[in-house]
Protein backbone atom coordinates (compact mmCIF):
# COMPACT_ATOMS: atom_id res chain seq x y z
CA UNK A 1 0.00 0.00 0.00
CA UNK A 2 2.94 2.38 1.04
CA UNK A 3 5.04 1.69 -2.16
CA UNK A 4 1.50 2.25 -4.29
CA UNK A 5 1.08 5.87 -2.98
CA UNK A 6 4.84 6.30 -3.65
CA UNK A 7 4.64 4.86 -7.43
CA UNK A 8 1.07 7.61 -7.20
CA UNK A 9 3.50 10.62 -5.91
CA UNK A 10 6.02 9.93 -8.38
CA UNK A 11 3.77 9.62 -11.46
CA UNK A 12 2.05 12.68 -10.20
CA UNK A 13 5.31 14.80 -9.94
CA UNK A 14 6.51 13.44 -13.21
CA UNK A 15 3.14 14.97 -14.96
CA UNK A 16 3.30 18.27 -12.78
CA UNK A 17 7.28 18.72 -13.85
CA UNK A 18 6.45 18.22 -17.71
CA UNK A 19 3.31 20.66 -17.37
CA UNK A 20 5.72 23.25 -15.85
CA UNK A 21 8.29 23.00 -18.60
CA UNK A 22 5.67 23.77 -21.18
CA UNK A 23 4.40 26.79 -19.11
CA UNK A 24 7.62 27.59 -18.41
CA UNK A 25 8.59 27.78 -22.15
CA UNK A 26 5.39 29.35 -22.56
CA UNK A 27 6.11 32.02 -20.64
CA UNK A 28 10.35 32.28 -20.94
CA UNK A 29 10.58 31.61 -17.02
CA UNK A 30 11.79 28.76 -15.03
CA UNK A 31 10.35 26.60 -11.89
CA UNK A 32 12.53 26.06 -9.27
CA UNK A 33 12.68 22.29 -8.25
CA UNK A 34 10.92 22.95 -4.78
CA UNK A 35 8.00 24.79 -6.19
CA UNK A 36 7.62 22.10 -8.63
CA UNK A 37 7.40 19.77 -5.96
CA UNK A 38 4.94 22.08 -3.93
CA UNK A 39 2.81 22.37 -6.99
CA UNK A 40 2.77 18.05 -6.95
CA UNK A 41 1.70 18.10 -3.14
CA UNK A 42 -1.07 20.78 -3.46
CA UNK A 43 -2.37 18.81 -6.45
CA UNK A 44 -2.58 15.72 -5.03
CA UNK A 45 -4.16 17.10 -1.88
CA UNK A 46 -6.82 18.59 -3.93
CA UNK A 47 -7.67 15.16 -5.79
CA UNK A 48 -8.16 13.48 -2.34
CA UNK A 49 -10.92 16.43 -1.88
CA UNK A 50 -12.13 15.82 -5.57
CA UNK A 51 -12.94 12.25 -4.90
CA UNK A 52 -14.15 12.88 -1.86
CA UNK A 53 -16.72 15.50 -3.46
CA UNK A 54 -17.42 13.23 -6.97
CA UNK A 55 -18.21 10.25 -4.28
CA UNK A 56 -20.49 12.27 -2.42
CA UNK A 57 -22.32 13.60 -5.88
CA UNK A 58 -22.64 10.19 -7.08
CA UNK A 59 -24.13 9.30 -3.77
CA UNK A 60 -26.67 12.36 -3.99
CA UNK A 61 -27.66 10.97 -7.57
CA UNK A 62 -28.67 6.81 -5.59
CA UNK A 63 -25.67 5.94 -8.10
CA UNK A 64 -22.41 3.87 -7.81
CA UNK A 65 -20.95 5.10 -10.43
CA UNK A 66 -19.40 8.39 -11.11
CA UNK A 67 -20.28 10.11 -14.49
CA UNK A 68 -19.70 13.60 -16.76
CA UNK A 69 -22.70 15.30 -14.68
CA UNK A 70 -20.59 14.51 -11.18
CA UNK A 71 -17.52 16.34 -12.59
CA UNK A 72 -19.27 19.27 -14.08
CA UNK A 73 -20.81 20.01 -10.80
CA UNK A 74 -17.41 19.80 -9.14
CA UNK A 75 -16.27 22.40 -11.45
CA UNK A 76 -18.88 25.03 -10.80
CA UNK A 77 -17.66 26.97 -8.25
CA UNK A 78 -15.19 28.88 -11.23
CA UNK A 79 -17.46 30.13 -14.26
CA UNK A 80 -14.41 29.81 -16.82
CA UNK A 81 -13.48 26.58 -15.39
CA UNK A 82 -17.20 25.09 -15.81
CA UNK A 83 -16.85 26.32 -19.33
CA UNK A 84 -14.00 24.87 -20.41
CA UNK A 85 -15.21 21.42 -18.34
CA UNK A 86 -18.81 21.62 -20.51
CA UNK A 87 -16.84 21.80 -23.71
CA UNK A 88 -14.77 19.18 -23.07
CA UNK A 89 -17.93 16.94 -22.26
CA UNK A 90 -19.79 17.90 -25.22
CA UNK A 91 -16.75 17.26 -27.12
CA UNK A 92 -15.98 13.66 -25.60
CA UNK A 93 -20.08 12.73 -26.28
CA UNK A 94 -19.66 13.73 -29.85
CA UNK A 95 -16.81 11.89 -30.27
CA UNK A 96 -18.31 8.56 -28.83
CA UNK A 97 -21.41 9.55 -30.70
CA UNK A 98 -19.43 9.37 -34.36
CA UNK A 99 -17.52 6.25 -32.95
CA UNK A 100 -20.90 4.12 -32.44
CA UNK A 101 -21.75 5.11 -35.65
CA UNK A 102 -19.20 3.89 -37.20
CA UNK A 103 -19.20 0.27 -35.59
CA UNK A 104 -22.89 0.30 -36.73
CA UNK A 105 -21.74 1.16 -40.12
CA UNK A 106 -19.54 -1.38 -40.29
CA UNK A 107 -21.50 -3.91 -38.35
CA UNK A 108 -24.01 -3.26 -41.15
CA UNK A 109 -21.65 -3.69 -43.26
CA UNK A 110 -20.41 -7.24 -42.27
CA UNK A 111 -23.98 -8.57 -42.62
CA UNK A 112 -25.39 -7.30 -45.58
CA UNK A 113 -22.40 -9.66 -47.66
CA UNK A 114 -19.50 -8.42 -48.94
CA UNK A 115 -20.40 -8.89 -52.58
CA UNK A 116 -23.15 -6.11 -52.30
CA UNK A 117 -20.85 -3.37 -50.51
CA UNK A 118 -17.08 -3.64 -52.42
CA UNK A 119 -17.25 -0.55 -52.62
CA UNK A 120 -17.50 0.45 -48.79
CA UNK A 121 -15.27 -1.75 -47.91
CA UNK A 122 -12.11 0.19 -47.89
CA UNK A 123 -13.67 2.52 -45.55
CA UNK A 124 -14.61 0.23 -42.97
CA UNK A 125 -11.15 -1.13 -43.22
CA UNK A 126 -9.66 2.26 -42.64
CA UNK A 127 -12.09 2.76 -39.36
CA UNK A 128 -10.87 -0.16 -38.02
CA UNK A 129 -7.39 1.14 -38.39
CA UNK A 130 -8.16 4.39 -36.84
CA UNK A 131 -10.75 2.62 -33.81
CA UNK A 132 -7.16 0.52 -33.75
CA UNK A 133 -4.63 3.75 -32.78
CA UNK B 1 -30.33 38.81 19.77
CA UNK B 2 -33.59 37.98 18.91
CA UNK B 3 -33.86 34.43 18.68
CA UNK B 4 -37.29 34.18 16.13
CA UNK B 5 -36.40 33.02 12.19
CA UNK B 6 -38.07 34.77 10.15
CA UNK B 7 -38.95 31.82 7.94
CA UNK B 8 -41.59 33.57 5.77
CA UNK B 9 -38.89 36.14 4.60
CA UNK B 10 -36.24 33.57 4.01
CA UNK B 11 -38.92 31.49 1.27
CA UNK B 12 -39.83 34.93 -0.01
CA UNK B 13 -36.36 35.22 -0.81
CA UNK B 14 -35.48 32.26 -1.81
CA UNK B 15 -38.90 32.41 -3.93
CA UNK B 16 -37.90 35.56 -5.43
CA UNK B 17 -34.75 34.41 -7.13
CA UNK B 18 -35.87 31.13 -8.23
CA UNK B 19 -39.59 31.33 -8.59
CA UNK B 20 -39.88 27.66 -9.86
CA UNK B 21 -38.09 25.99 -6.79
CA UNK B 22 -40.12 24.77 -4.04
CA UNK B 23 -38.50 24.03 -0.27
CA UNK B 24 -39.83 20.97 1.48
CA UNK B 25 -39.72 20.28 4.91
CA UNK B 26 -37.87 22.40 7.35
CA UNK B 27 -35.33 23.81 4.99
CA UNK B 28 -35.52 27.07 5.60
CA UNK B 29 -34.37 26.50 9.26
CA UNK B 30 -31.57 25.22 7.43
CA UNK B 31 -30.98 27.67 5.30
CA UNK B 32 -31.54 30.41 8.03
CA UNK B 33 -27.95 28.24 10.67
CA UNK B 34 -26.74 28.85 7.06
CA UNK B 35 -26.93 32.06 7.04
CA UNK B 36 -25.63 32.44 10.33
CA UNK B 37 -22.64 30.38 10.17
CA UNK B 38 -22.03 32.82 7.30
CA UNK B 39 -22.74 35.91 9.15
CA UNK B 40 -20.20 34.43 11.91
CA UNK B 41 -17.46 34.12 9.50
CA UNK B 42 -17.84 37.21 7.79
CA UNK B 43 -17.99 39.18 11.24
CA UNK B 44 -14.58 37.40 12.23
CA UNK B 45 -12.93 38.25 8.63
CA UNK B 46 -13.43 41.90 9.09
CA UNK B 47 -12.61 42.28 12.43
CA UNK B 48 -9.16 40.13 11.46
CA UNK B 49 -8.93 42.76 8.68
CA UNK B 50 -9.54 45.65 10.98
CA UNK B 51 -6.82 44.36 13.76
CA UNK B 52 -4.38 44.16 10.69
CA UNK B 53 -4.95 47.83 9.98
CA UNK B 54 -4.40 48.46 13.27
CA UNK B 55 -7.81 50.32 13.23
CA UNK B 56 -10.06 49.70 16.18
CA UNK B 57 -13.57 50.04 14.28
CA UNK B 58 -14.37 47.64 11.36
CA UNK B 59 -14.82 50.45 8.92
CA UNK B 60 -16.71 50.21 5.49
CA UNK B 61 -13.76 48.72 3.14
CA UNK B 62 -12.53 46.25 5.55
CA UNK B 63 -16.09 44.79 5.22
CA UNK B 64 -16.10 45.12 1.51
CA UNK B 65 -12.82 43.21 1.45
CA UNK B 66 -13.76 40.45 3.72
CA UNK B 67 -17.10 39.97 1.78
CA UNK B 68 -15.24 39.34 -1.35
CA UNK B 69 -13.36 36.56 0.33
CA UNK B 70 -16.05 35.09 2.14
CA UNK B 71 -18.37 34.96 -0.29
CA UNK B 72 -16.13 33.08 -2.50
CA UNK B 73 -15.43 30.89 0.21
CA UNK B 74 -19.15 30.27 0.96
CA UNK B 75 -19.87 28.96 -2.65
CA UNK B 76 -21.65 25.38 -2.73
Amino acid sequence: MEAEAQRLKAAFHYTVACLCQEVAEDKNIQFSKQSIAAISEISLRQCEIFAKDLEMFAKHGKRGTINVEDVKLLARRSNSLLKYVTQKSDKLSLNNLEQKEKRKKKSAAKKGGRNLNELEEPAAIENQDSNMA
Amino acid sequence: MKRTVPRSTLKNLVKKHKPQLRLGGNTDLLVHLNFLLFLFRLAEEARTKAMEEKSKIIKYEHVVSSAKIILKKSRG
